[in-house]
């Protein structure tokens, strides 16, 4: 009688970061092998250990034994599988591969034998032979595997691979004679790309994907079966019942690899220090000293809290990070890069002192343990905001100080999509392309329904797209491949290769390692952020005209606090172009919240956040700031943390301050709660933390209902509660940006243009906001223009303070880049343009570099309309151009005139905007005639009137928090006019919804606390003479 | 410069214009009659940044056009549906309607550039037809029920009529040259076909008609807006006029003989084909055609009938060639009752220099002799002869290969074999088989095929059998079907 299957180990496991060729996340494999009773795993991705960190993280959590390795193909055109015995293969491997991916384009790894047999120690290689299922295993030279036996001596297996495939005995048997010729042992595998059988069909689609076929078209490109399924010992037993040998060796081989990335030692890499002094001392002076320079008297008040941060940083041995950060900050500021440190940094002294942040700690109460803990094994995470155009230089800088091997850049896996994956699967179901597109283009980001398919013209009951439908929902979150994270930098003190692999990107000079953010903060190592952020570039641009023009320093710490008229701006909702508080749920926020300090801002920077929505606080703590509803606390021990927020926790802080009073947690437990009402969707990890706080709450004296309550509203506030210290490093820049638009809004205009892209708005939006706060905006001139916008002092009563309009600056003609601009300088500069045939010999413009510009109207300055320009430029393309200026040749035909609207359309059409007008202005009549209001009288009408509008349409927003109801803003010449369409409103007019530029709305207006919304039952196209009107709006970001 | 027109040849020279609007859009639509409400384009290749060929109305409505990527397009209107519509068809279809208008003129021109755009001379037809009206009407009717809406302009010119045809749906008969002239300078530029940069160049500077291009300085025209502009300028002002180029679908090389008396001698009835194929040899000759193919059709006193196509090696002008293949495939016939009528038909193509050349050369390769030869075997056996297996990267064993008509000889390459491979014989179609379960107590091996699940799932277990009397029998069992099939066996 035979006893139960010896259990073995799947030794050759590819996950879905072997991109294209593994259907399985890694997690699925690992959960698979517990499901199976099978006690190891290890993980073979194709040229890499991308997914091996969350793996880790799950074969922890369900005990299995997780071995690191990798599949390789060498260049001798054998595939080898590489296993990490101990840490010192797992280092051979890492560099191994940096070597592979660093000596090849992006994407690709190319290795040698040589090379991987020079690496071979603490490391096992599994010889599986050559890839192609025709060739014989033979056709690796005998000279190969004698290199490789030698190398490895007896870490040197034979993989003998079963799929139930028709070349599997042919392959298997030259395995054995190789086997039997070099004293080999093998091991019995199954190459797994998939946990279960189900995951087939998408393995075979992702097959199509990298060999660019179609599944109609792919014949021996996909598997010929689905025998790569993660087999059961039974399975396996049966498999290889004629060579039971080779599954107990599969064991043997788990055995002797003992290596876990928890193994992986990460110090920070030190910074240069001052003769004599520990890097400790170091920090503790420059702390010291930039307390002293920031905080003035108020100092002194300040060194315990100084002492216990700085304590604790040595403690933890972080000082490098700190002096790195600092180092970082101070480049910035020699290179007058404005810069800032934002997220959960800004609680510590610490980083105010070293300049990092610019929360100033007595003006709000911090929470050190959110930055920093004891309890909690994990580096603290700093975010550094920098000018976004002058990002690159830090990054540079960075590489240059620290070398490449110590510093490479963080991953960020793309993932599919739905919108993706509609064209990638369709495309291999052999769905025509551009059904593909218009489909794609339909689709919602946040779910799926036939409805779409029937949109775009097809049939969701054909075959295809039942596969479509059901494979792009399998294929959702599945890599695609790598990028590069925004701003993450991994540094460390001994090389980064021999934590993880290093492959170069896309990017000339930038390389990047295989783990992205979530991987490197999962693996305890270090990242410093650095992030780039239009609104500072915005700010330097605006403190540069100041200086220039007006001849006024100012700067983010000079900026006058508390100006009321700024508050008063703010209370209107007049904040188009203001960081943070621009956007259309924020304008009608802050009518009611009404902010009139710094930390008002702070409150509505957090409060229009998924989390206190979804916690049902915004209601409440508006009734009391309104004194509509009395301020009470549960308990006195929790006045001091909810006084802030009248009795209401609105931030992550003071959740986790709130179970720290109110439930005696320590600063650890805190921040795990933190992290679990992070994760408490995916995890449900919160709720283990119920019984604790209800049960310490009622015990320190709080009433049960409203411990519950509190816990009810910790559980809403969920993975978007909004820490304060962001916030409060946000509200610095969100008040120096509304205080520019207030008083220098020229200047601000300007600036933002310049700046762009970034923000809320286009510049279309943002030119007419100027407009309406009456600031002239001239249109582009080539004689008047440079390629930035710029400043024109108008003329004005003597005495008064100067006034300026923004000329429109070049940058903004669609087709024409910086090279075309310093070629225009360029000529320019030897000698001003005295015509348009001189111009264009001069500056040798391509034709549609100059009709871009005669279409703008640029060449209005030299008495030509732009229909004349785009004729004498034609005749210039179209005839020889002379080296020497002519008289012209023929007569100038006389071309109409372009009317208002007309001219409106050519200047959207060539440079997406138009300082004339807004496109409604010359329809105004039209619109008038038909009974319809401007935004400017819709906003002042009352409560409840049923009324009929139409805008462009600015945006489009369906936020994950509004139960489906979608939220648009429409534009005209006047303003903004927001809308609230509810679902089956939306639904039933889904397509002109997604559709039109100007759209015509009717519904019943609702104005509370002088907010005006328009609740749309009806959703209609405008009737207007010249047909439709397009304009590129934010949809659905 | 007051402009005159183009001159017709005499006061009674009508010129029509019958114009199947957007003829590639309407066979897409035909394939989609439910896109018919909808904005439809016909694109050149089923790709995002394909550009856009034709656009219906919808379409144009949202302001697309011709000559947009299908991608920007889709940003204007993103209901907007596409396909792609073969040269094929389009010939397919201009050819059906240039028969049906060779019943209405003598004289018809299919338009090069432009499928769905033809000229007629309709000179003489109103005494025919009672009127011109009456004519245009049965050419409505007619392409009507071929589904081909269509504009119908009887004019004096063939610009002038093209421009009012193109504009807009009409059937119409001019009065006068001075009428025509009038009304095409009111035609929009957008209606014509010109090149969609050219096209939007015109529009910008709002020349939005063709009188509005005649107004622009002739001097500057060609300098400024380039050839296309030019010839469309002088085409407009008359300047350019070119006579009415009729074509004619070209006639079938194919001749009948009655044998009068049913004759059953092989000798006399390739005389007699003989007699058929010299005329039409030469008139393929004319035509600077040669002789692909025969299709020989031998009616039977009895009724029935023989129809046999005889291939030569390559084209041959030659009658001896071909005579020889027809007696080879003549010999084997055994007639069920004499012959009665006979009927031959060339299949002909442009002749090669290469082919042309062929025959005055001495044959130096012996591939020439066997090209022959296996032309002798497919005259002798039928076309489906002579055929090779081109392999096919499936699993499936079916699947691995297709049978292709024999074009080409190409010398074999020898390659090395070791050890002399097992042979597996295929099954076209694998057979079924009787088994419950297989005879074999000792299975060779197996394998397992499954897939095709996007269209329809196969699974087969393959065995390879002993059988009992020593042979390897090749099978599978489908476990959807619950049986066993032979798919072949091994040598």
């Amino acid at each position: 009688m035979t006893g139960p299957p010896q259990p073995y180990v799947p030794l050759w496991c590819k996950s879905n970061y072997s991109f294209l060729e593994g259907a399985s996340h890694p997690e699925e494999l690992v959960d698979a092998c517990r499901q199976k009773a099978i006690p190891a795993l290890a993980l073979t991705d194709r040229h890499g250990v991308y997914g091996m960190v969350r793996a880790h993280v799950r074969a922890r959590r369900q005990d299995i034994h997780l071995i690191a390795g990798s599949q390789i193909s060498l260049r001798e055109g054998a595939e080898i599988l590489l296993l990490a015995r101990n840490e010192e293969g797992y280092r051979n491997l890492c560099r191994l591969l940096t070597d592979g991916h660093l000596r090849s384009s992006k994407g690709k790894c190319r290795l040698d034998a040589q090379s991987v047999c020079g690496c071979s120690r603490g490391l096992i290689a599994l010889w599986i032979g050559s890839p192609a299922p025709k060739a014989s295993p033979e056709a690796a030279p005998d000279s190969l595997l004698d290199r490789f036996k030698a190398a490895f001596e007896d870490c040197l297996y034979l993989l003998l691979a079963r799929h139930r495939q028709a070349e599997d005995v042919s392959r298997e048997m030259q395995l054995r004679k190789l086997a039997e010729r070099f004293k080999l042992p093998t091991v019995a595998a199954v190459e797994v790309l998939y946990h279960s059988p189900q995951r087939r069909r998408l393995q075979d689609v992702l097959t199509c994907i990298r060999e660019g076929a179609t599944l109609a078209t792919a014949g021996r490109l996909i598997r010929p079966n689905d025998q790569h399924a993660l087999k059961s010992p039974e399975e396996l037993a049966r498999l290889f019942s004629d060579d039971p040998e080779s599954v107990r060796r599969t064991r043997e081989v788990a055995g002797r690899c003992s290596f876990s990335l928890q193994e992986l030692r990460y110090r920070y890499p030190l910074e240069p220090l001052p003769e004599g002094k520990t890097s400790s001392q170091h920090l503790r002076d420059r702390t010291f000293e930039g307390a002293a320079r920031r905080l003035g008297k108020k100092f002194h008040g300040l060194m315990p809290q100084l002492r216990k941060e700085l304590d604790l940083i040595r403690e933890l041995e972080y000082e490098g990070y700190f002096l790195t950060m600092h180092e970082i900050v101070e480049y910035c500021r020699r290179q007058n890069i404005l810069c800032q440190g934002r997220g959960s940094a800004a609680n510590s002294v610490v980083c105010f002192a070293l300049g990092i942040t610019s929360v100033d700690p007595t003006q709000v109460d911090l929470l050190f343990e959110r930055f920093l803990s004891r309890e909690r094994d994990e580096p603290p995470d700093i975010d550094l905001d920098i000018e976004h155009d002058r990002r690159e230089e830090v990054i540079q800088h960075v590489y240059e100080t620290y070398g490449r091997d110590r510093a490479a850049m963080v991953a960020n896996v793309v993932r599919y999509r739905r919108r993706s994956a509609v064209r990638e699967v369709g495309k291999v179901l052999g769905v025509a392309a551009t059904s593909l597109d218009r489909l794609a283009k339909l689709v919602s980001h946040d779910h799926w329904s036939d409805e779409f398919i029937r949109q775009a013209g097809l049939d969701p009951r054909s075959p295809a797209l039942r596969h479509l439908t059901s494979l792009v929902e399998e294929i959702q979150d599945f890599p695609r491949h790598l990028s590069i994270h925004p701003g993450g930098f991994l540094l460390g003190h001994r090389p980064v290769h021999d934590l993880v692999p290093i492959e170069n990107a896309s990017m000339q000079g930038r390389t990047v390692i295989q783990w992205d953010k979530e991987d490197v903060d999962q693996a305890g190592l270090f990242k410093v952020d650095l992030l780039g952020l239009g609104a500072l570039t915005h700010l330097h641009l605006c403190f540069d005209l100041l200086r220039r023009h007006r001849q006024e320093e100012l700067s983010l710490a000079t900026i006058p606090k508390g100006d009321s008229s700024t508050f008063e701006m703010i209370c209107r909702g007049d904040t188009v172009g203001v960081f943070q508080i621009e956007s259309r749920a924020q304008m009608a926020m802050l009518g009611r919240l009404k902010p009139r300090s710094y930390y008002d801002l702070v409150i509505e920077i957090s409060i229009v956040r998924p989390g206190p929505i979804t916690g049902g606080m915004v209601h409440p703590y508006l009734r009391r700031r309104n004194g509509q509803e009395e301020v009470e606390y549960p308990h006195p021990c929790l006045v001091p943390v909810l006084k802030k927020t009248l009795g209401i926790p609105l931030f992550q802080e003071q959740v986790m301050q709130l179970a720290m009073v109110a439930a005696d947690y320590s600063p650890g437990e805190a921040d795990q709660l933190r992290r679990d009402m992070a994760a408490w969707r995916r995890s449900g990890r919160i709720e283990r933390h119920r019984q604790r706080l209800v049960t310490r709450m009622v015990a320190k004296g709080i009433q049960s209902e409203f411990a519950e309550r509190v816990f009810q509203q910790i559980r809403g506030f969920g993975e978007y509660g909004f820490p304060e210290s962001h916030a409060a490093s946000f509200a610095h820049i969100a008040y120096a940006t509304a205080y520019l638009k207030c008083h220098y809004p020229a200047e601000f205009v300007c600036a933002l243009l310049n700046a762009q892209p970034m923000g809320f708005y286009s510049a279309d939006t943002i030119v007419n906001d100027a407009r309406i706060h009456g600031i002239e905006v001239r249109p582009v001139s080539i004689l008047h223009s440079h390629w930035d916008c710029s400043l024109v002092e108008i003329e004005g009563a003597p005495g008064k303070p100067a006034e300026f309009a923004v000329r429109m600056g070049l940058r903004y003609v669609k087709g024409l880049g910086g090279e075309d601009w310093r070629r225009l300088a360029d000529a320019a500069r030897r000698a001003p343009f005295r015509n348009l045939p001189d111009l264009a010999r001069r500056s040798r413009l391509h034709q549609d570099k100059l009709e871009a510009l005669a279409e703008a109207g640029a060449f209005e300055c030299f008495g030509l309309d732009r229909r004349g320009a785009l004729w004498q430029i034609q005749g210039l393309a179209n005839g020889p151009r002379p080296a020497l200026p002519l008289a012209g040749r023929d007569p100038m035909p006389r071309f109409p005139s372009l009317s208002g609207l007309e001219t409106i359309l050519w200047d959207y059409q060539a440079s997406g905007h138009s300082s004339r007008a807004h496109l409604l202005q010359p329809l105004r009549p039209a619109l008038e005639a038909q009974g319809l209001p401007t935004a400017r009288q819709l906003n002042r009408m009352p409560n409840g009137r049923l009324v009929r509008y139409a805008g462009m349409v600015i945006c489009r927003q369906r936020p994950g928090t509004a139960g489906g109801v979608t939220f648009m803003t429409l534009e005209d010449e006047t303003g903004f006019v927001n809308l609230v369409i509810w679902k089956q409103t939306f639904e039933r007019y889904s397509l002109l919804a997604k559709t039109l530029s100007c759209m015509g709305v009717t519904g019943n207006l609702q104005v509370a606390e002088g907010v005006t919304h328009l609740v749309v039952q009806k959703i209609w196209k405008p009737e207007l003479e010249q047909g439709s009107l397009h304009l590129k709006s934010r949809d659905f970001h | 410069m007051d402009r005159v027109g183009a001159t017709p040849r005499s006061a009674v020279d009508r010129t029509a214009c019958i114009n199947i609007r957007a003829l590639p859009l309407q066979l897409l639509l035909r394939r989609h009659p439910e896109w018919k409400q909808r904005p439809v384009a016909v694109v050149e290749q089923e790709k995002p940044h394909s550009p856009l060929l034709w656009v219906n109305a919808p379409a144009g409505q949202a302001g697309i056009r011709s000559g947009m990527r299908y991608a920007s397009a889709l940003s204007l209107d993103r209901d907007l549906c596409a396909g792609t519509v073969s040269e094929q068809e389009i010939r397919q279809a201009v050819r059906q309607v240039h028969q049906l208008l060779d019943r209405f003129s003598p004289r018809v021109e299919p338009c090069e550039k432009e499928p769905g755009v033809f000229w007629v001379d309709a000179g003489g037809l109103d005494k025919i037809y009672g009127s011109l009206e009456a004519w245009a009407r049965q050419i409505d009717f007619h392409l009507s029920r071929l589904e081909f809406p269509a504009s119908i302009v009887i004019g004096f010119s063939r610009f002038g009529s093209y421009a009012l045809a193109k504009a807009e749906r009409l059937l119409t008969v001019l009065p006068s040259l001075e009428v025509e002239q009038a009304q095409s300078r009111r035609v929009s530029l957008l209606h014509l076909q010109l090149d969609p940069r050219l096209r939007d160049r015109l529009e910008k500077l709002a020349i939005h008609t063709l009188e509005d291009l005649l107004g622009l300085p002739e001097a500057g025209i060609q300098d400024h807006l380039g050839e296309q502009a030019w010839n469309l300028y002088r085409l407009a002002s008359g300047e350019l006029s070119l006579p009415l180029q009729p074509r004619s679908i070209p006639e079938p090389l194919r001749a009948c003989m009655d044998l009068n008396e049913p004759d059953p001698n092989a000798q006399r009835l390739l005389f007699r084909i003989k007699q058929l194929l010299d005329p039409l040899l030469k008139a393929a000759a004319e035509r600077y055609q040669a002789a692909a193919a025969l299709r020989l059709q031998i009616r039977l006193e009895n009724g029935t009938c023989h129809r046999h196509r005889i291939q030569p090696a390559r084209p041959t002008p030659e009658v001896s060639v071909l005579l020889d293949l027809v007696r080879l495939r003549l010999e084997r016939v055994s007639w069920c009752a004499p012959p009665l009528e006979l009927s031959l038909e060339v299949e002909a193509v442009c002749a090669s220099a290469e082919t042309r050349n062929l025959l005055l050369q001495t044959p130096r390769r012996n591939n020439e002799a066997a090209l022959r030869a296996l032309a002798r075997v497919r005259a002798e056996f039928g076309p489906d002869s002579v055929l090779w297996a081109r392999l096919k990267p499936a699993h499936l064993p079916e699947a691995r290969w297709e049978w292709r008509p024999f074009r080409k000889l190409t010398p074999a390459i020898l390659r090395p074999v070791p050890i002399r491979p097992l042979v597996r014989r295929t099954h076209v179609r694998p057979k079924p088989l009787d088994w419950k379960k297989p005879p074999d107590r000792r299975p060779l091996l197996g394998y397992l095929i499954s897939g095709g699940w996007w269209n329809r799932e196969i699974r087969r277990d393959y065995r390879f059998v002993n059988t009992k009397r020593g042979e390897i029998l090749w099978a599978y069992y489908d476990p959807q079907e619950r049986r066993w099939y032979s798919q072949g066996r091994v040598e």
